[in-house]
C-alpha cells in the first residue's frame, strides 16, 4: 500500500460533522430554475451597461480629460476583468472538481516556493504597470498651467453657482465684465477650462462624468478641475458628495458652445437690464419681485426710483440663507433648468430637441433660451407656489438655522402674485 | 418548611411593619408620613425577598441530594477578598467631591464607580459559577481580560503621553527637541539591545521598562507642578474700528501693545494651505496671482458670502500688511449716521515672510460706493491696489 493511501484514509472531523448535517440535495428542476434566474439577472445587469441614452456615462468621454480617464480605466478594467475571470474560474473549477463526494481527506501540503514567488511577482508587475499609467494620468489631470479660461464654481445646498472673472481668456478679447450664473456651466468648446471649485456651506462634489472626474467642493479650499468639451452640446452631472436633504436634487450641467456662440452668450449675460414695459403684467411682476424675492435673489441692474432718486435693488441673502447666497436670476430664461438644474424650464419636446441637436445646430438652439412656445410654466409655477414641496430643503417647514433658511422657503404667495412673477421672470433673458 | 434565610427575611418584614405602625402612631406631621413610607418600603422589600426566597427554596439543600456537598450554592466556597468595594467607595467619594468642585472629578467618579461595579459583579458572579475556584477564576479572566487589557493599556499610554507632554511643555524651546531626540535614542537603543539579546532575563526587561515609565510619570508630575514655560501667543488683532489695519510700521513703533501684536505673529504659512489667490509685494508693486492665470491680475473675483484665504507674501525691505476693504457699514447712533469700514488685515509681515488673510465679502460689488470699490491694499504703499469684484 502506498504512502498516499495511508495518509488519505484519514477523514477530517469537520468532514464527518458536515456529512452528518448535510441536507438532501435539491431537486434538479429547482436547481435549474435557480441557475436560470441568476443567469437572467446577470445578463440584464450586463445589458444595462450597453444603454446608449446614458447622459452621465463615464464610459462615453466627450472631452480630453474624460478621455484620459477612459484611456486609463479601460485597460485597468480589462486587466481586472481578466484577473477576475481567472480567479473565479480557478475557484469554480476547484469547487466543482474537488467537492466533497465522500472521498477521503486529501494529502495536506505546505509551502511551494516557486508558486508563491510567481504569485507575488505577477501581481506586482500588474500593479506596477497600472501604477505608472495611473500616476501619469493623475499628473496630467492636475495640470493648471495650460488652461485658457477660468470659471469659479461654488457649491451650496443645493445648487451650483458659476462666476466668470474678468480675464483675457475664454474668448477672443476676453471677458471684461464678471458674470455670475447658476445651474448650467457654459464653456467654450475645445477650450481648456480651469474650474476653481469651492463651497459655501458643506462639502459637495462637482462631477460632469463625460468631461472629467469629480472634484470635492470644500469650504475654505480652492480646488481646481480641468474641463474641456470636444464639441457643442449639453453634459449632465450630479453632486456626488452627500450634502443634505436634497443632495439627490443637486444637479448640474455643462453647456459647451462654439467660440462665436460663447461670445454671444457672454454678450447676453452682460447686457444692460431691460425693464418691463409700463402697464404690463411683467411690470407689476417687477414690483412683486422687489417686495418678495429680491431679499435673496439678485437681478443685476434692477433699481427703484423714489422722489427722482434711483437706488439699485441689492439682495441680502447673507441675512436670510444659511449659505449666504441665492441664484442670480438676471438671465434666468437663458438657462434650461432651475432650482439646482433639477426642474425643466423647457417642455419635454423642446428639451429633447435641444439634447438631440447636432453640434452644429446646438448653439443657436441653446441661445434662443426659453421661448414662449417652449416654456414649461407648470414647473416654475409650482415652485414659486411652494418650493419646499418640490425640493425638500428642511426637515420641518418652519425650521431655520439662526433665523436663516437652507433653501427657498414657502412664501405663501397669492396666485395673482405668482402670475405676475412668472410674467416678469419670463422676460429675464 | 421555612428555611433559615426565609425566616430571617420574614422576621425583617414583620419587624419593619411593626416599626412603621409604632412610628406612625408615635409621630405626627410630615415626618410621620416620611417615616411610615420609608419603613413600609423596607417591609415591602423584605416581604418581596422573603417571597422569592420561600418559593425558590434558596439554600434549602436536601440531605439526600447527591451533589449537594459539592455543587449547590450553599456548598460554594465563601466569597474571596475583593478590593472593588473599596474602589467603588473611592469613586463615590470622587462623585461627592466633584459635585462641589470640578465636573471632571465628578465624571471620573462616575467612571470609577462604573468600572468597580462591573468588576465586582463579574467577580461575585464568577465565584459562584462552580465549585472549582480555578475554573471560576479563569471564567472571570475570560470575560474581563478583553476589556481590562485594552482599557488599562490605553490608560497607561495616556498617562505616559500626558506626562511626556508635561515634560516637553516645561522644557525650553531649545531643550525640547534635544529631550525628544534623547528619548528616541534611548528607546531605540534599549529596543536594539533587547532584540539582539533574546536570552536577556524577563525581569531585567520589565525592570528597565518600569523604571523608564516611572521616571517619565514622576518627571512629568514634577514638571507639571513647576508649570510650563512661557509660550508666545499668536496675536489677535482686535480691530473693531479698523484702525489697526491701516497702521504702518512707523506708526506702531514705540507702542508696546502694537509691537507685541505685530512682531510675534507667525511669518510662515503651511505648504498645505490652499489660498484662492496669492498677493505679492515686490519692488514696490502689488501683484495678485491665481492658479490657472499665467500673468498677474489686477482684479480679483471673489464669490460673495464665502470666506476665502488670500496668501500675502512680502519680498520688500520693511514690514507691510495686506488690508482688505469690504465696504462700509452705516449705522445710526442717536440719529447720527456712523460709518465704519469693514477692514480685515494681516499683521506686519517682514521681508520674505508670508501670512494668510481670510476675507469675506457678504455683499456684491454693486453695493459698494462707486468711488470706494472693494480692494486689497498695503497701507503706506501709494498707488498700489488690487480691486476685488464680487459678482
Amino acid at each position: 500500500m502506498s504512502e498516499r493511501s495511508d495518509v488519505t484514509r484519514r477523514v477530517h472531523p469537520l468532514q464527518e460533522a458536515e456529512r452528518a448535517v448535510q441536507p438532501q440535495q435539491a431537486p434538479r428542476s429547482r436547481r435549474a430554475a435557480l441557475l436560470g434566474g441568476v443567469g437572467v439577472a446577470t445578463l440584464a445587469a450586463l445589458l444595462a451597461g450597453c444603454a446608449k441614452d446614458a447622459p452621465q456615462d463615464t464610459w462615453q468621454p466627450a472631452g480630453e480629460n474624460a478621455r484620459k480617464i477612459d484611456n486609463l480605466q479601460e485597460p485597468v478594467f480589462l486587466i481586472a476583468g481578466i484577473v477576475g475571470v481567472i480567479v473565479f474560474a480557478t475557484v469554480g473549477y476547484c469547487m466543482v472538481r474537488f467537492r466533497d463526494r465522500g472521498q477521503d481527506m486529501p494529502k495536506q501540503t505546505h509551502g511551494k516556493p516557486a508558486l508563491e514567488i510567481m504569485l507575488t511577482i505577477i501581481p506586482a508587475i500588474i500593479l506596477l504597470f497600472v501604477g505608472v499609467f495611473t500616476v501619469s494620468t493623475v499628473f496630467a489631470l492636475a495640470k493648471t498651467n495650460d488652461t485658457e479660461c477660468i470659471v469659479n464654481v461654488t457649491g451650496q445646498q443645493w445648487w451650483w453657482e458659476y462666476d466668470y472673472p474678468a480675464q483675457p481668456g475664454c474668448m477672443p478679447g476676453g471677458i471684461t465684465t464678471p458674470i455670475v450664473t447658476s445651474g448650467e456651466l457654459v464653456i467654450p468648446a475645445t477650450t481648456r477650462v480651469l474650474l476653481h471649485v469651492t463651497s459655501r456651506d458643506v462639502i459637495h462634489s462637482f462631477w460632469i462624468p463625460k468631461l472629467n472626474g469629480k472634484r470635492d467642493a470644500v469650504p475654505g479650499r480652492d480646488q481646481t478641475l480641468r474641463m474641456e468639451a470636444d464639441h457643442p452640446g449639453i453634459y449632465d452631472g450630479q453632486c456626488t458628495e452627500f450634502c443634505g436633504l436634497s443632495h439627490a436634487r443637486m444637479r448640474m450641467a455643462a453647456v459647451s458652445l462654439n467660440s462665436a456662440d460663447f461670445t454671444t452668450w457672454v454678450t447676453n449675460q452682460t447686457a444692460a437690464y431691460t425693464a418691463p414695459q409700463e402697464g404690463t403684467l411683467a411690470a407689476t411682476g417687477q414690483s412683486t419681485f422687489i417686495s418678495q424675492c429680491s431679499r435673496c435673489h439678485q437681478v443685476n441692474g434692477l433699481s427703484t426710483t423714489t422722489d427722482g432718486v434711483t437706488t439699485p435693488v441689492l439682495s441680502n441673502p447673507d441675512q436670510y440663507i444659511v449659505a449666504g447666497a441665492a441664484p442670480n436670476l438676471t438671465n434666468l430664461m437663458t438657462r434650461t433648468t432651475f432650482a439646482g438644474a433639477t426642474f425643466d424650464l423647457l417642455t419635454q419636446e423642446c428639451r429633447d430637441r435641444l439634447y438631440n441637436a447636432t453640434p452644429e445646430e446646438f448653439g443657436q438652439l441653446y441661445l434662443q433660451g426659453v421661448t414662449p412656445d417652449c416654456f414649461e410654466e407648470a414647473n416654475l409655477r409650482t415652485w414659486i407656489r411652494n418650493a419646499p414641496a418640490m425640493k425638500p430643503m428642511y426637515a420641518a417647514p418652519d425650521e431655520t438655522v439662526d433665523g436663516k433658511y437652507r433653501g427657498m422657503p414657502h412664501l405663501n404667495l397669492t396666485e395673482n402674485q405668482i402670475d405676475e412673477l412668472i410674467a416678469y421672470l419670463q422676460e429675464r433673458k | 418548611m421555612l428555611t433559615t434565610g426565609s425566616k430571617l427575611l420574614l422576621g425583617g418584614t414583620v419587624a419593619s411593619t411593626l416599626a412603621a405602625l409604632i412610628w406612625g402612631i408615635s409621630n405626627g406631621g410630615a415626618s410621620a408620613y416620611v417615616g411610615v413610607i420609608g419603613l413600609l418600603s423596607v417591609a415591602l422589600a423584605f416581604g418581596l425577598l422573603f417571597g422569592v426566597n420561600y418559593f425558590v427554596r434558596d439554600c434549602n439543600v436536601p440531605a439526600t441530594a447527591p451533589d449537594a456537598l459539592t455543587a449547590s450554592a450553599a456548598a460554594m466556597p465563601p466569597a474571596r477578598r475583593s478590593a472593588w468595594p473599596l474602589v467603588a467607595a473611592f469613586g463615590v467619594g470622587l462623585i461627592a467631591l466633584g459635585a462641589v468642585t470640578k465636573p471632571i472629578v465628578f465624571k471620573a467618579g462616575i467612571l470609577v464607580v462604573l468600572a468597580a461595579s462591573i468588576e465586582w459583579m463579574v467577580q461575585a458572579w464568577s465565584e459562584r459559577a462552580s465549585s472549582d475556584p480555578a475554573y471560576n477564576d479563569s471564567l472571570r479572566k475570560r470575560l474581563l481580560h478583553p476589556l481590562e487589557f485594552p482599557l488599562l493599556g490605553a490608560i497607561g499610554a495616556a498617562i505616559l503621553v500626558y506626562s511626556f507632554s508635561r515634560i516637553m511643555l516645561f522644557l525650553s524651546k531649545e531643550g525640547g527637541p534635544i529631550a525628544f531626540i534623547l528619548f528616541g535614542v534611548l528607546i531605540l537603543g534599549f529596543a536594539t539591545i533587547f532584540a539582539l539579546q533574546p536570552t536577556i532575563k524577563r525581569g531585567v526587561v520589565v525592570g528597565i521598562c518600569a523604571i523608564a515609565a516611572l521616571g517619565i510619570v514622576g518627571a512629568g508630575a514634577a514638571m507639571a507642578i513647576s508649570g510650563q514655560r512661557e509660550i508666545d501667543r499668536h496675536p489677535i488683532v482686535n480691530d473693531d474700528d479698523g484702525a489697526q489695519c491701516l497702521r504702518t510700521e512707523d506708526q506702531i513703533a514705540g507702542n508696546p501693545e502694537y509691537e507685541e501684536i505685530e512682531h510675534h505673529s507667525s511669518q510662515k504659512v503651511s505648504a498645505k494651505s490652499n489660498p484662492m489667490a496669492r498677493v505679492v509685494l515686490e519692488d514696490g508693486q502689488l501683484r495678485a496671482y491665481i492658479v490657472g492665470a499665467d500673468q498677474p491680475i489686477d482684479q480679483l473675483t471673489v464669490a460673495r458670502s464665502n470666506p476665502g484665504n488670500i496668501l500675502f507674501q512680502n519680498h520688500d525691505e520693511g514690514e507691510f500688511r495686506l488690508t482688505a476693504f469690504a465696504g462700509t457699514d452705516v449705522t445710526k447712533v442717536n440719529d447720527t449716521e456712523v460709518k465704519v469700514d469693514r477692514l480685515t488685515c494681516t499683521t506686519l509681515i517682514r521681508k520674505d515672510g508670508e501670512a494668510m488673510l481670510t476675507v469675506n465679502f457678504p455683499k456684491s460689488s454693486a453695493a459698494a460706493a462707486p468711488d470706494a470699490p472693494y480692494t486689497l491694499t498695503v497701507p503706506g504703499l501709494e498707488g498700489q491696489q488690487i480691486t476685488v469684484v464680487v459678482p
